[in-house]
């Protein structure tokens, strides 16, 4: 078994389908196998390779593919809260260590703070593809350790 | 607009790139000097006017094969990857940080982290790919490399020599044909690169 998946970054296609031969591919990804535009995988795409396949409505009929943006925003909020409770687990372990610190500690809560807020900062105004939707990285989900 | 979107070059000094340095020089003693991974090539074979005037330009377009940086020449292995050294890569925090004060809400996110020994280069290439605001910081050794871009007004190629030390250098990515940030560059000292994509999202 054969997955082959086409994307471009402005994510007009994207079709992930099963395949034994050329032949059983839809005919606009047969254009871009040839032209060399699909990515070929020999099992199941990885969870990450797949994270924004969910953010497409995608008929097969009609060929079309459209960026479902409800659930890309959803998406990018659930991918920044899994990053920001695993930095909020490292700071809970952070600050038993720092316990009499009142400075180190008065940094910590904050830094928290801005953590817990985190998905409200994102402006989706200029995120409205899955390409744009990767890009958003809060800064602070790598440097919060250095900020305490 | 948070930042600005043309083309800035200045000095850098910040007392984590000291020991920045310092971890570099070790890993390259004890790699002896890189030479396994990198093959040393001419500056015209890399950054020469006619290869992006007479060569690339009037080729298709769309220019997609040229998009990404470092795909084109045949050796395949004229670099050396740095991001495979993790205790370069802990210090990422430290250069947030220190952009962070110059691109307050803004993501930032690492995009290309290069040792570029004497007599190597990157090849000409857009990043149109990824069209957002480039950062990068490298360290000269003596300042004898250069960055070099087309540009797109005065249909020139303009050449911006390193200076000694660390350097910072912004630019706008841009992915219409007519607006494509053509770029390459050469060195012939010990030069260090760590770029970062500055892409205006947060609030």
């Amino acid at each position: 078994m054969k997955y082959a998946v086409h994307y471009n970054g402005d994510s007009k296609y994207i079709c992930i389908t099963n395949f034994n031969e050329k032949r059983s591919l839809p005919l606009f990804l047969k254009e871009h196998l040839d032209r060399g535009e699909c990515l070929f995988y020999d099992d199941i795409p990885s969870e990450l390779e797949l994270r924004w396949l969910s953010c497409y409505d995608i008929d097969f009929k009609a060929l079309t593919v459209k960026t479902n943006h409800k659930r890309l925003i959803e998406h990018v909020i659930k991918r920044i809260r899994e990053r920001r409770d695993e930095a909020l687990k490292k700071l809970d372990t952070e600050q038993m260590k720092c316990s009499g610190d009142e400075q180190k500690l008065a940094r910590l809560y904050e830094v928290k703070q801005r953590l817990r807020d985190l998905p409200d900062t994102i402006n989706f105004d200029v995120v409205r593809t899955t390409n744009e939707a990767s890009h958003v990285d809060p800064p602070i989900l790598t440097t919060y350790m250095y900020e305490i | 607009m948070k930042y600005k979107e043309e083309f800035t070059h200045e000095t850098l000094d910040a007392p984590f790139l000291e020991d920045f340095l310092k971890i570099f020089h070790e890993y390259k003693a004890e790699h002896e000097g890189f030479k396994e991974h990198y093959t040393e090539i001419p500056e015209d074979s890399i950054t020469a006017d006619a290869l992006l005037m007479d060569d690339i330009l009037k080729k298709t377009p769309d220019f997609k094969e040229y998009k990404t940086a470092g795909d084109k020449h045949p050796d395949g292995k004229y670099l050396v990857k740095l991001s495979e050294f993790k205790r370069l890569n802990d210090f990422d925090p430290r250069f947030m940080l220190l952009l962070l004060k110059r691109f307050p809400k803004c993501s930032i996110q690492k995009s290309g982290h290069f040792y570029y020994p004497p007599n190597t280069g990157m090849y000409w290439h857009t990043n149109a790919d990824n069209p957002y605001l480039r950062c990068y910081i490298n360290y000269s050794e003596n300042g004898d490399s250069y960055f070099k871009y087309y540009d797109q007004t005065t249909k020139e190629t303009v050449v911006n020599h390193d200076f000694v030390g660390w350097n910072i250098r912004t630019f706008m990515i841009e992915k219409d044909v007519d607006k494509l940030f053509w770029h390459s560059v050469y060195s012939k000292t010990d030069r260090l690169s760590v770029g970062f994509r500055i892409i205006n999202n947060l609030k």
